[in-house]
């Protein structure tokens, strides 16, 4: 008795869904705007064709702001591989999402459910994502993808620019995008550097640091962000609380921690510590604080060299070693891992990684494992590192990179 | 114990006698009770009798407490079922939950009536709202090439 009820619900639901394409009661516009609210992105896209009052609606500011869905429970991983299709060399950008109801401390696999790539990003580098949005380089130009409405922009060159006009050996070319919390915008940075080609005491480095506003009046452009120290960026770049952190060179190899704060738009610097290493540091956010995280002894040593800026006004780093669990030695010696960011549980996200660079600048790349996809978190504090797997629809990939992890969806208009 | 009851009054004359405690999850009703303005009943224009049975319905279910205890998860079910409703019906609702401001029964309406349109083409959707399309045949294109994806 009680199934056949059920049954009955369903079929009245279908059919009422279908024939109601009828007029319904008039409901004011802003309770409709309460109801769009609550649709998915591809709907909210779709719907953009209704009218011209619906279109400038869904990318207006307040609306979107509105759908900011930070943090959502589904962490998405973004994951790029190469594969042949008739001997032919292609790519795909893969959005693939944690299991739902798994929560980010137990999630253990992530299940490839979109497939995101557009023509625009053929022989770009996918470089980061932040907020939902994404950053697609090919030195010079950049072009910002947003995953969620999948809206692509293409920036304006930097015709200002006195250092990309050169063709410069060393030069070197980094973009990164970062939110202002205060006045809440989505802004990208622009740092372009190179040596003055003199060694020893009289090395200097030449630097730009350019900031182009996001869904702003797109004619005002890249703008010049003035800088007391011209640096050499050298090592990857770390967004966090509306701040941007890197080490560079200023004089000479020794490091200096560099920060941008993208409210203020200021440029600050400080001394790292003298002890740390810079070449395989990478910049990661430890409970809240900027730290560096050494991999250069992981593979021979499997140990890891943390240090952490405890306090920023008084200059003081804390350091500390840690050694890989007895367990897990074996993955560690066998696959060169990478760090692609921390997730909101402080974990360290690790990517196996084929590709290497020596000091010297030589490239090494090894075999990839293609058939199985995984990353690693690893947990600082308990010192433990878990596997993640990456469950892809069957391509013959020739190789994969994740581009990073996400949990924003962003609907903003570019 | 005995509870405190009010008497509310549909747009067609209709009265309906509810305890007071259940009545008030109508903030725009606990508002009025608190002026002490509802001796004689509270006088609803902008809700008809097919609709406020509704609304009371739902009310009385989440009067939750020692005498009426329900868990979330029967309370999820219980939705889906008080949800099953001619969409038109649903759409007055979604005007009587915001006039009566009830959030929880505003929110199921609007997502249930989300649910319901989110795979409708822009037409359908102009002749459920009925909105007129003001692109033209170019402008319109335009919008939708920007936007393919969505429409696979």
């Amino acid at each position: 008795m009680k199934r056949k009820s059920r049954v009955t619900i369903r079929r009245r639901r279908r059919r009422d869904m279908c024939k109601s394409h009828e007029p319904m009661p008039y409901i004011p516009f802003d309770l409709v705007i309460e109801i769009l609210t609550r649709l998915p992105a591809k709907s909210l896209m779709r719907f953009k064709s209704v009218s011209k009052l619906w279109s400038s609606l869904i990318c207006s500011r307040t609306f979107t702001n509105r759908l900011l869905r930070v943090p959502s429970f589904i962490q998405r991983l973004y994951v790029t591989l190469t594969f042949l299709d008739n001997s032919q060399r292609k790519s795909k950008l893969l959005s693939s999402s944690s299991s739902p109801g798994s929560d980010i401390s137990t999630m253990s696999s992530f299940v490839v459910d979109r497939d995101l790539t557009t023509p625009s990003m053929k022989g770009y580098y996918l470089s980061h994502v932040l907020r939902g949005l994404m950053c697609f380089v090919k030195e010079p130009s950049v072009k910002i993808y947003n995953t969620t409405t999948r809206q692509l922009v293409v920036l304006p060159d930097i015709e200002e620019s006195n250092i990309i006009a050169e063709d410069h050996k060393n030069k070197k070319i980094m973009y990164r995008i970062g939110h202002d919390p205060v006045g809440d915008q989505y802004k990208v940075v622009c740092i372009v550097a190179r040596s003055n080609d003199e060694f020893g005491e009289l090395r200097r480095y030449l630097s730009e640091h350019w900031v182009f506003i996001l869904g702003g009046d797109k004619s005002s452009g890249w703008r010049k962000i003035p800088c007391r120290s011209p640096h050499l960026p050298i090592t990857q770049i770390l967004s966090i609380n509306g701040r941007m952190h890197y080490l560079a060179w200023v004089q000479k190899f020794d490091p200096m921690l560099v920060t941008f704060d993208f409210s203020s738009e200021e440029i600050s610097i400080l001394q790292a510590h003298e002890d740390i290493r810079w070449f395989k540091s990478n910049p990661i956010e430890y409970y809240g604080k900027v730290a560096l995280l050494n991999l250069s002894d992981l593979k021979r040593e499997c140990t890891m060299n943390l240090w952490v800026m405890e306090d920023v006004e008084k200059n003081m780093w804390s350091e500390k070693t840690l050694a890989v669990h007895p367990s897990q030695m074996d993955i560690v010696k066998s696959t060169s891992l990478r760090v692609a960011g921390t997730t909101r549980n402080n974990e360290v996200i690790l990517v196996p990684h084929n590709i290497r660079y020596t000091l010297t600048g030589e490239v090494i790349v090894e075999p990839q494992n293609t058939t199985l996809l995984y990353i690693f978190l690893y947990d600082l504090q308990k010192n433990l590192m878990r596997k993640v797997e990456i469950k892809e629809p069957p391509y013959h990939t020739k190789f994969w990179d994740v581009v990073g992890l996400d949990d924003v969806e962003n609907f903003m208009y570019l | 114990m005995s509870s405190k009851m009010i008497v509310l009054m549909s747009s067609d004359g209709q009265s309906f006698e509810v305890e007071e405690a259940v009545a008030i999850q109508s903030q725009t009703i606990a508002h009025m009770v608190e002026d002490d303005c509802v001796a004689d009943g509270i006088p609803l224009a902008n809700v008809e009798s097919k609709i406020l049975v509704k609304v009371i319905e739902y009310c009385k279910k989440y009067h939750v407490d020692e005498a009426n205890p329900i868990s979330e998860e029967d309370l999820n079910k219980w939705d889906e079922k008080f949800m099953d409703l001619e969409q038109s019906t649903i759409f007055e609702l979604i005007l009587a939950a915001n006039y009566l401001n009830i959030k929880s029964l505003f929110d199921l309406t609007c997502q249930t009536v989300a649910d319901m349109i989110k795979g409708k083409t822009p037409e359908e959707i102009r002749s459920t709202f009925n909105i007129e399309n003001d692109f033209t045949p170019e402008e319109e294109e335009a919008v939708r090439k920007e936007n393919q994806w969505a429409f696979e």
